[in-house]
């Protein structure tokens, strides 16, 4: 598989009060199209900052990282919100949405947004219900987003994240908001998303939400200590073999 | 701790503070200054009319009348003394100068008087009396200087029939009885030998013009004896002359109507950011809750800050209102003596006023703190309420921009917070628009029909004198003139109308009231050329319109026979109509043509009007104006718009003045409201701009969004401003023109200054600094959405 990302000696550092802070140091690996990566580690390590900087949320201090063959650190803003909306998708853990829109005009307002695809607007709506039907929660399209809960705005986010088909999605511990029944149907959907040939990289502290990734990067000082690939196909394995490896790495 | 918690707000919101203390300083300034400049004018009004030595009552009377004002004093009751002094008018329009221009000639008919003659005292520009005048020199109102660009110093010949003589005009004259704007006869004041070479002035009668004060117990008494005296052109008591300042006192008026919606959007702004402020700190509140601190002592950190701000922006207010205040009165102080006692003390009580209303404010504003419960920390705030608003517009299939829908919709999702900002542009806005309408109207020529003049495209002001007509045969004389000017104007080939109105002194009685008001009668128009509140117009001598004012004062209506005596005799007439006019403030009585046959007694004649019949276009009559400009090159031609301003020349000018001056500082108001509420914004929807950026949007999609709300908000309060600028124009200013005579106002509109020009300026100031806050959008980073509570 070729690399949809590709990060090389990527360094962020944080200047404040004169003091200087190497949140990421030399970061390097590579994300493959179609795989579900993860990325842990312990608090303050650079999880959430790793997943701003390679998805041009955020600047970087040195370094390149390469989205689809093209060089983000090289990208003016106008051409990064560009590629932000029509090419990657985002999940975080606060299900920020904007509260003046219902939740069907907040899934639809990134493809409304969007010039690509030449869809007409009818189009877009169908793709939003469409989404949204696929991820159970169609019958809260009008609902306003004080109306719904948890679980159902994350799969909101999800299907908002998915709307203009997006080559890669991150997601910031798009589980951390969540409780457990809630935390697995939104895995769950990932995870189809994911077999449909999405590539997905998820910064968590959740061993079992990591265990359902192809590969666990884990982050510790702003550099990347290890790399764990998952290998088989019974989720209880998988969690233990991960939860194993964890200690090893001080986790 | 208050001290730390004030100053760590002072830091923390640097930008809305200042704009409130803006707010403050702006309010306070121009509330102070504007109510010691009304009540220091009026107040010392009554000072310069005693120090003038001005009579009771006042009487202006032409020479010839068959019962003279002092024979009316004779027989009235309480007189205790009489003064008369003799004036001579100029020729109509014989005031020359290098500076005056066809512009700035006064439409009105100066006087000479001469210092021997004085019955009362006259100051020069530093308050001094003046007790000499040196022949050759002249002293004359501030108010005819500057209006007709004469400086003090300058050469002005001053003509009586076939007299000229030249003078230095030595100082400006504070003059109590013909020193205000309103006053339409200003006196040159000189020597007595120059006056005696005016007196040989051949005729000289027709110019001889007399000034009478009475003092008296019994204005009553004067009053009902005077209207006797067919030659009195004008008579009133003290009070009726101090109104005639009210001109002087309008740019205050107008400041304090500003400097009160200053105060109003100051608390509203106060308000805004005190609910906003606190909605900020419901942690804070929270906690402090938690460990023990009562409501009102949370009430009264915020409340310290606020008095902070007040007393701060007051002092600084107070302190910028004396030299504005006293370039206010500098104005009024050219043409009376003031008196400067309680300005300090009073403006000082304006400002704690305004301290005590924002304090009042700011303490009902803070009730929201007994609302925050120590949950409310514990929770962050999390308690639904955060998402607690609720969409209105669906974006669905629509096919319209998303920033566009997000704009409209946020707009109507949360009125309440648009509210504030609408009412602030709408009040400003409207402001603007009411004074150029009014400034506007003061200047069409579609006020004639206010002024009770019949509908004209051209006039003609005979700069050689009118008093000319103003004799025995005079009727003979306007005739031959009126057909003169008519086969002039057929030997070009323009079909066309010449009319003159001519002013006359009646009694008119009714139901055991009496009254004394001019009369009008046309010369070469029918009555039905004029514009009438009510009822039809006279058809014949038996019948008379009359102004509404007269009406009420009779008692009387449409269909009532009063009893008209004119120098000619006793009429019983019928009321036909009623109309407004601003002539006389409002007095007069319109008599059917051709009932005053000896024209000697005639108070006054207005101008040579003329109406083409033969339907020309406006370029066309244009071009005959200017046609008609080189056939009568002595004379001042005109078309109705520049009579209307040359009649009451210097209202307009002085309401554009004020308009100047408003609209920097209605577009600085607006501003800084836009300024304040799109930072408060952006506080808020930190978060929200962060999401959108992370998720796609650029900075330009949001700024747009961002700008374009405030630009709708700011298009609506235009749009409300314009659809209700004539009805509140109405009720701001309806109660001056009923003062002055009219009562059923219509805006003559200059639509493309009052509608688009100015909104359009103010408009493109507020948006573009929306804009430019809305920058900073650029600042906020997508991560910071997790970070953001």
């Amino acid at each position: 598989m070729a690399a949809i990302l590709e990060v090389k000696d990527l360094c962020k550092t944080y200047i404040t009060n004169k003091r200087q802070n190497n949140v990421l140091r030399n970061v390097s690996f590579s994300v493959d199209e179609g795989e579900m990566v993860a990325v842990m580690g312990p608090s303050g390590s650079g999880k959430s900052t790793l997943l701003y900087t390679v998805s041009g949320m955020d600047g970087m201090t040195a370094g390149e990282v390469e989205f689809v063959g093209r060089d983000i650190s090289r990208m003016k803003p106008r051409e990064l919100a560009r590629v932000r909306l029509n090419e990657m998708g985002f999940i975080f853990q606060q299900m920020y949405m904007l509260k003046n829109l219902s939740v069907l005009d907040n899934i639809l307002l990134p493809a409304r947004q969007s010039k690509a695809g030449r869809l007409s607007p009818k189009q877009k709506l169908e793709r939003a219900k469409e989404l949204m039907r696929r991820l159970g929660i169609i019958e809260i399209a009008d609902n306003d987003i004080n109306e719904v809960s948890g679980g159902q705005l994350q799969r909101a986010c999800i299907c908002r994240s998915m709307i203009n088909h997006p080559k890669m999605i991150f997601a910031d511990e798009p589980t951390g908001a969540l409780n457990r029944a809630s935390s697995d149907e939104v895995m769950k959907e990932l995870c189809a998303i994911n077999a449909d040939g999405t590539t997905v990289m998820l910064v968590t502290h959740d061993a079992k939400v990591a265990a359902k990734c192809s590969r666990v990067l884990y982050i510790v000082d702003g550099n990347i200590q290890g790399e764990f690939r998952q290998s088989g196909s019974d989720d209880r394995q998988r969690e233990r073999a991960l939860n194993n490896w964890l200690l090893e790495m001080g986790f | 701790m208050f001290f730390d918690i004030l100053m760590r707000d002072l830091k923390r919101k640097k930008t809305m503070n200042l704009i409130i203390l803006l707010f403050v300083v702006l309010s306070v300034m121009f509330i102070a200054s504007s109510v010691n400049n009304l009540l220091t004018v009026s107040g010392s009004l009554e000072g310069f009319f005693d120090k003038a030595g001005v009579g009771d009552y006042i009487a202006f009377e032409r020479s010839g009348g068959s019962v003279t004002v002092k024979d009316a004093a004779a027989r009235a009751k309480g007189v205790q003394s009489v003064r008369q002094e003799e004036c001579i008018f100029l020729s109509h329009h014989e005031f020359e100068s290098g500076r005056l221009t066809q512009e700035t000639q006064s439409a009105n008919t100066s006087l000479v008087s001469c210092l021997s003659h004085k019955i009362q005292n006259y100051y020069d520009s530093r308050d001094n009396e003046i007790t000499e005048v040196a022949d050759g020199e002249t002293y004359v109102r501030h108010s005819l200087l500057e209006n007709s660009g004469v400086r003090v110093g300058d050469r002005v010949t001053l003509t009586v029939s076939n007299v000229s003589r030249t003078f230095v005009v030595k100082d400006s004259l504070k003059d109590a009885v013909l020193g205000s704007r309103m006053m339409g006869n200003a006196r040159f004041l000189i020597s007595e030998n120059d006056y005696k070479a005016f007196e040989k002035a051949e005729p000289l009668e027709p110019y001889l013009f007399y000034i009478t004060f009475i003092d008296t117990d019994d204005v009553a008494s004067i009053q009902k004896e005077i209207m006797a005296c067919d030659a009195v052109a004008f008579s009133g008591d003290r009070e009726m002359f101090r109104f005639t300042y009210i001109m002087e006192m309008i740019v205050a008026g107008i400041l304090l109507i500003v400097s009160v919606c200053l105060i109003i959007i100051a608390v509203v702004i106060l308000r805004f950011t005190i609910s906003f402020t606190l909605s900020e700190e419901y942690r804070q509140i929270g906690i402090m809750k938690a460990i023990g601190i009562t409501n009102g002592k949370i009430r009264s950190l915020y409340l310290v800050k606020y008095l902070a701000l007040a007393l701060f922006g007051a002092a600084v207010g107070l302190a910028l209102s004396f030299p504005f205040g006293g370039m206010l009165l500098n104005v009024v102080s050219e043409s009376i003596i003031m008196d400067h006692a309680s300005g300090a003390l009073l403006e000082t009580v304006c400002s704690a006023g305004v301290v005590g209303i924002i304090l009042l404010f700011s303490f009902l504003s803070t009730r929201r703190v007994r609302t925050y419960t120590p949950v409310d920390a514990i929770h962050s705030g999390e308690t639904g309420e955060r998402y607690g608003k609720k969409g209105i517009l669906r974006l669905g299939q629509k096919p319209v921009r998303p920033v566009l829908f997000m704009a409209v919709n946020d707009i109507l999702s949360s009125p309440k917070r648009f509210l504030t900002m609408l009412l602030t542009f709408f009040v400003g806005v409207s402001i603007l628009m009411i004074l150029l309408n009014v400034s506007s109207t003061l200047q069409s020529g579609k006020l004639l029909a206010w002024l009770n003049m019949a509908d004209c495209h051209a006039v003609i002001c005979e700069k050689s004198a009118i008093e000319k007509y103003m004799v025995e045969d005079g009727r003979e004389k306007l005739d031959r003139r009126i057909a003169d000017i008519k086969r002039a104007l057929r030997e070009k080939g323009w079909e066309a109308d010449c009319f003159v109105e001519t002013l006359s002194g009646v009694q008119v009685s009714f139901g055991g009231n009496t009254i004394r008001t001019p009369a009008v009668e046309g010369v070469g128009v029918s009555p039905a050329e004029y514009a009438y509140l009510e009822g039809t117009a006279p058809q014949n001598k038996r019948e008379i319109a009359v102004s509404y004012i007269i009406a009420d004062r009779l008692n009387a209506g449409i269909g009532d026979t009063v009893s008209v005596i004119t120098a000619e005799g006793k009429t019983d007439c019928m009321i036909t109509a009623t109309y407004q006019s601003m002539m006389s403030m409002g007095d007069s009585i319109r008599l059917y043509p051709g009932q005053t046959h000896s024209f000697r007694t005639l108070t006054g004649l207005n101008d040579f009007q003329i109406r083409f019949t033969d339907s020309p276009d406006a370029a066309d009559i244009e071009r005959r104006i200017g046609s008609l400009r080189e056939m009568f090159p002595n004379d001042k031609v005109m078309n109705a718009d520049g009579y209307v301003d040359y009649m009451i020349g210097g209202i307009s000018g002085i309401l554009d003045g004020v308009t100047a001056l408003l609209l920097p500082v209605i577009i600085l108001i607006d501003i800084l409201v836009a300024v304040l509420m799109e930072k408060s914004f952006l506080a808020k929807e930190r978060g929200e701009i962060a999401m959108l950026k992370a998720i796609g949007f650029s900075n330009r999609s949001i700024i747009v969004w961002q700008t374009l709300r405030i630009g709708i908000v700011m298009t609506l309060a235009v749009g409300l401003a314009a659809a209700l600028a004539d009805p509140l124009g109405r009720l701001a200013t309806g109660g001056l023109f009923v003062m002055m005579g009219a009562k059923n106002i219509i805006f003559d509109a200059d639509v493309l200054r009052t509608y688009v020009f100015c909104p359009a300026v103010v408009l493109a100031a507020t948006v573009c600094s929306v804009f430019l806050t809305a920058l900073s959008v650029r600042k906020v980073n997508s991560n910071e959405i997790n970070s953001v509570e």
